[in-house]
């Protein structure tokens, strides 16, 4: 029986995958715009950006604009693979759950 | 289960249309560069010093655009190829544009309607341009017509030929840049309530 594909943890989660997904379209994005596209407060998209850089699947480049901080991502190779391959085993997963229904 | 993922993929779908949303609408440049001709032109047919009117008005209209290309980017928070592309086409052909109209006139270098052939030339690149990235056929229309209008200048009389800067200004910069900021507001209206 062929096994199941499985979801990559770090990209699965809902944020996280928000993330990936607007970044993969963008060639970077800061850190208000990603806040902003995907509804999230501060602290919250802080933690998820963090784990994502920590995967290897962003960067991050910090700069400063008019004197205030600017943190500016960009999705990695690392990061585009991963997201491919999710989407991927996503679709497996949702035509395995057709079938089954079927 | 099957509902979590169907989710997850309608997040996706959702997030990669956000990316693709772009805040960067430029309907107002054209208004701004077709009213600062017609300005300009008005200054130096009806108030003469030519030599100021000209320099005055686009340097004003450049320092406008640049301050409101300014903030659309900070506002944007985000830079795509495309919009990179766009803008380094524009800001070249704008460039050019702007010192061959100050020095190759001022100079007497080439006439002003020579000069009229080179910024048609130079509009119809640049939209063009724009309409082949884009894949708008109205942007890539706009740009033939203006090089319809380069060849044309080449044979007609004086008068006609400042008939023609009139009316492609009023057109293919004032009324254009109207229809895309009527355009660009839906956009945003459709992208706010989505």
């Amino acid at each position: 029986m062929p096994e199941l594909p499985e979801l990559d943890p770090v990209v699965h989660g809902q944020l996280r995958l928000a993330v990936l997904s607007i970044l993969s379209t963008v060639d970077t994005a800061d850190f208000t715009y990603l806040r902003d596209r995907t509804g999230s407060t501060d602290g919250n998209i802080a933690a998820h950006l963090l784990k994502l850089e920590q995967a290897g699947y962003i960067t991050v480049e910090k700069t400063f604009l008019n004197r205030k901080p600017l943190s500016i991502y960009r999705i990695t190779e690392t990061g585009r693979t991963a997201l491919t391959n999710y989407i991927r085993n996503l679709k497996k997963l949702l035509g395995r759950e057709f079938n089954k229904a079927k | 289960m099957d509902q979590e993922l169907l989710e997850r993929l309608e997040l996706i779908e959702r997030m990669v249309s956000q990316g693709r949303r772009t805040t960067q609408y430029w309907g107002w440049s054209f208004v701004l560069w077709g009213a600062g001709q017609l300005i300009a032109l008005g200054w130096s047919l009806f108030l003469g010093h030519s030599e100021i009117a000209w320099p005055v008005t686009m340097i004003t209209c450049g320092i406008l655009t640049g301050i409101g290309s300014a903030r659309m980017r900070k506002q944007e928070g985000a830079e795509t190829i495309i919009s990179r592309a766009l803008g380094s086409i524009w800001g070249s052909c704008g460039t050019a544009i702007f010192f061959l109209g100050l020095i190759g006139t001022s100079t007497r270098f080439f006439s002003f309607r020579a000069f009229m052939v080179v910024l048609f030339a130079l509009m119809g690149i640049a939209n063009m341009s724009s309409g082949i990235i884009l894949r708008w056929r109205t942007q890539q229309v706009l740009g033939a017509i203006w090089w319809a209008g380069a060849i044309m200048l080449m044979f007609v009389s004086d008068k006609t030929a400042l008939w023609l800067f009139i009316a492609m200004t009023l057109v293919a910069e004032l009324l254009f840049g109207i229809y895309l900021m009527i355009r660009e507001k839906a956009d945003l209206r459709h992208a706010r309530t989505a």
